[in-house]
């Protein structure tokens, strides 16, 4: 399996087609990350074109930071109402530092679990919840390129991903009744 | 099954949802379409809600033409019967789809100004289903790829209808007063001089 997390994400995130990233995985990029938003294939193919007019008429190259603006614009338009839960930040960023690196608290976290299990999991999850996820995950940007993306302060979203892993592990990890029944 | 990192789950998760290869064909599709059709001077005429508007009717055009291939073909050479039947099916996916309006109004004045794209003039058609009708707004979509707009209005019942207009050309030469059910919908279609005129929704 590619692991995109260790590529360098400026490399990741491409340049126009014909010089690197083609268009055919620049909309898959694109579709995955409205399916990190809206967690419904449907919505997430209708977000995904229109993110499209949008690059198109703004005349924006095709790049996976234009498009995945332009999705998460389209997004916060049509769900704003999903995307104002208030998150307040665990702490200071150094406080955060201290708790140790989450790349660290990654390889910690070992689970089990089937894609339908993570599916139903990632559905209880908030938009901006599944979306730290994906990008941190997935795409491998990194907290200040996240908070860059959302408009949000990094330590803001440092406690977004720290609480959604939590609850994914929550959701995931079998409890300790279960561990041992 | 193994225990592994979380982020291993995430990625193979994500790695599994793929764009459906319809979708993913219109938008290389529309991407080529304007790499192609749109010099600089072409786009230096045109205003940025103009370069909207021309996009989202070519994305329109080419939804319809990936979902309506065999229509549109007999639409242009099977006469009359069949274009009406492209048409029909062509409102009926539109009106289904429920669209939210891209500009609230409750009058043609204004509807006319904030729909400055079309290439004719909004009006009320003289003939509509009895009873009051209230205006929500409208926004632009196609019919048979030509810009048109298409209006929600709201009886007194609370049922919405939905109105499309666009100019009337020749490709519409001959077609017939139409008053079908299709998937469910109830659609009229109808010319008022230079302008055709689809109503769809139930008890019109």
């Amino acid at each position: 399996m590619t692991r995109r997390r260790t590529q360098p994400p400026a490399r990741a995130r491409g340049s126009a087609p014909g010089q690197g990233e083609d268009l055919d995985e620049l909309f898959r990029r694109g579709f995955r990350y409205a399916m990190a938003l809206t967690h419904e294939p449907d919505r997430a193919a209708d977000l995904l074109q229109d993110a499209c007019v949008a690059c198109l008429s703004a005349k924006a190259p095709w790049r996976a930071g234009y498009l995945f603006r332009a999705i998460r614009s389209r997004f916060v338009d049509q769900y704003r109402r999903q995307m104002l839960a208030v998150v307040e930040p665990i702490g200071t960023e150094e406080e955060l530092a201290q708790a140790g690196d989450f790349a660290e608290l990654r390889n910690a976290e070992l689970l089990v679990a089937d894609i339908g299990s993570l599916d139903k999991a990632l559905g209880t999850l908030r938009p901006e919840e599944r979306e730290v996820l994906f990008l941190s995950a997935v795409e491998g940007y990194t907290a200040q390129e996240i908070a860059e993306l959302a408009g949000r302060p990094r330590g803001t979203i440092l406690s977004v991903i720290h609480r959604a892993r939590r609850k994914l592990r929550d959701l995931l990890q079998p409890s300790e009744a279960e561990k041992t029944s | 099954m193994s225990r592994e990192p979380l982020d291993d789950h995430l990625r193979r998760f994500y790695d599994a949802q793929e764009v459906d290869p319809t979708v993913l064909e219109r938008l290389k599709q529309l991407a080529a379409l304007e790499n192609e059709g749109a010099g600089p001077g072409a786009r230096a005429k045109r205003s940025p809600r103009g370069r909207l508007v021309m996009a989202a009717a070519a994305l329109a055009a080419l939804v319809l033409v990936a979902l309506f291939v065999p229509g549109l073909r007999d639409g242009g050479s099977g006469g009359p019967e069949a274009l009406a039947g492209s048409i029909l099916r062509e409102i009926a996916l539109n009106h289904s789809k429920n669209l939210t309006v891209e500009f609230a109004a409750v009058g043609y004045p204004r509807l006319r100004e904030q729909m400055a794209e079309l290439d004719f003039s909004l009006r009320a058609p003289r003939r509509t289903p009895g009873g009051d009708l209230h205006m929500l707004g409208g926004r632009y979509c196609s019919i048979q790829g030509r810009l048109a707009a298409q209006i929600k209005l709201e009886d007194e019942r609370g049922r919405v209808l939905t109105l499309y207009q666009t100019g009337f050309d020749d490709h519409f030469e001959g077609l017939p007063e139409l008053h079908r059910e299709l998937d469910g919908v109830e659609i009229r279609v109808w010319r008022e001089g230079d302008l055709l005129y689809a109503l769809a929704g139930s008890g019109i």
